[in-house]
């Protein structure tokens, strides 16, 4: 989850604009619960992004509140784009390394079945 | 009493002595902006308000382990903040003494005494005729008076300090747009004024046509590179306010 938290924010900020806070909420709502991020982890991660280029920010006020708006640049786009890419080669290559040990069992399975059928006819 | 907020934040700031005052600045207003957002979030799923900040606070960790987590500062760090506190000075004292010698220039010009210098100084040669690559019937040559020669390259060499100085600083500036685009329209009008003084000067008549957009240049450009440092001061006295006000309203929403 830490090393993917830069593509979730990324993926996120490209949808539209946020605070700190709101990311949080926006990535807990969006995976459905699943990621429940531990909340000081994300300000690193920000100020890092912002550091390459990827976001920027400035201050805003909101509700009587000052806070740090945070959007996606264009290399943060195209950085994106680039890291959904290889995160779905990746994904891809997992899931037929999963599908493919999965079919070797159930043939093993099928075989093992057949092979005890045989015997259990043939005792 | 305790004060969760207060005291996570007051050793927050301490973790974060070492890291540069705006950044540091920076930090610490996020995170009180979380925590007040978080809290108030709490408060009104029920909870008071000192369970709420607990909360809050206890979901963030602790302030030591989240200063850590940014970035330390590089060994390199010291060098770009010498180098921008030297590149700002640079241009401060570069562009006033060129806007001076131009402003005396100008006064001496209009009042009829002629260049205060009256060393005149090559600035620009053109071949008016030229077979094969080698000039026929000679160079024609311009020339300035050295005072605005010397003005002009102040003000360039000045505004080349300041914008080392406003590249080196971007990257850590809380600043707003406006004074950002008042240093750009100062920087344009200064940069103007110099290309004006070295280059469209000329003949003493060609300098004495040029001279017109002085006027225009050097109160414009000054106006702006003031306006653009005046609000930044506010702006900064502005922020300072609001943290103080929003550090005021945690204390007295208890």
């Amino acid at each position: 989850m830490r090393g993917h938290l830069e593509l979730l924010v990324l993926a996120s900020l490209s949808g539209a604009p946020n605070h700190g806070y709101a990311l949080i909420e926006s990535l807990e709502r969006l995976s459905g619960g699943a990621f429940e991020l531990a909340e000081g982890s994300l300000y690193p991660v920000l100020h890092k992004l912002e550091h390459a280029g990827l976001i920027r920010s400035a201050w805003d006020r909101e509700s009587g509140r000052r806070r740090r708006i945070y959007r996606i640049t264009r290399s943060g786009q195209r950085e994106l784009d680039e890291r959904s890419r290889r995160w779905r080669a990746i994904r891809d290559a997992v899931d037929s390394v999963l599908s493919a040990v999965a079919d070797a069992g159930d043939s093993a399975d099928a075989l093992s079945r057949k092979d005890t059928g045989l015997e259990a006819s043939g005792g | 009493m305790a004060e969760p907020i207060n005291d996570w934040l007051e050793e927050l700031a301490d973790a974060l002595r070492s890291e540069r005052r705006l950044r540091r600045t920076r930090i610490i207003a996020e995170a009180r902006d979380h925590l007040c957002a978080s809290a108030d979030e709490l408060e009104r799923d029920g909870m008071s308000r000192r369970e709420a900040e607990q909360n809050a606070v206890a979901k963030l960790g602790d302030p030591r382990n989240f200063a850590g987590a940014f970035s330390q500062p590089r060994a390199t760090d010291w060098i770009v903040d010498t180098t921008a506190w030297l590149s700002s000075r640079v241009a401060a004292l570069l562009l006033g003494l060129g806007a001076l010698m131009v402003l005396i220039e100008t006064v001496a010009w209009t009042v009829g005494a002629g260049p205060v210098s009256a060393q005149m100084v090559r600035v620009w040669r053109i071949c008016p005729d030229s077979v094969g690559g080698e000039c026929v019937g000679g160079w024609d040559e311009t020339k300035a008076p050295a005072f605005i020669v010397l003005g002009a390259i102040c003000l360039i060499l000045g505004l080349a300090a300041l914008a080392l100085h406003l590249l080196l600083r971007r990257r850590y500036s809380d600043l707003e747009l406006t004074p950002r685009l008042l240093n750009v329209v100062a920087e344009l009008s200064l940069t103007a004024l110099g290309v004006t003084l070295l280059i469209g000067g000329g003949t003493r008549s060609a300098l004495d046509a040029s001279w017109h957009w002085v006027p225009l240049w050097l109160p414009a450009g000054l106006a702006c590179l003031g306006a653009a440092v005046l609000l930044e001061q506010s702006e900064r006295r502005r922020k300072e306010q609001e943290d103080w006000i929003q550090r005021r309203a945690v204390l007295t929403s208890r």
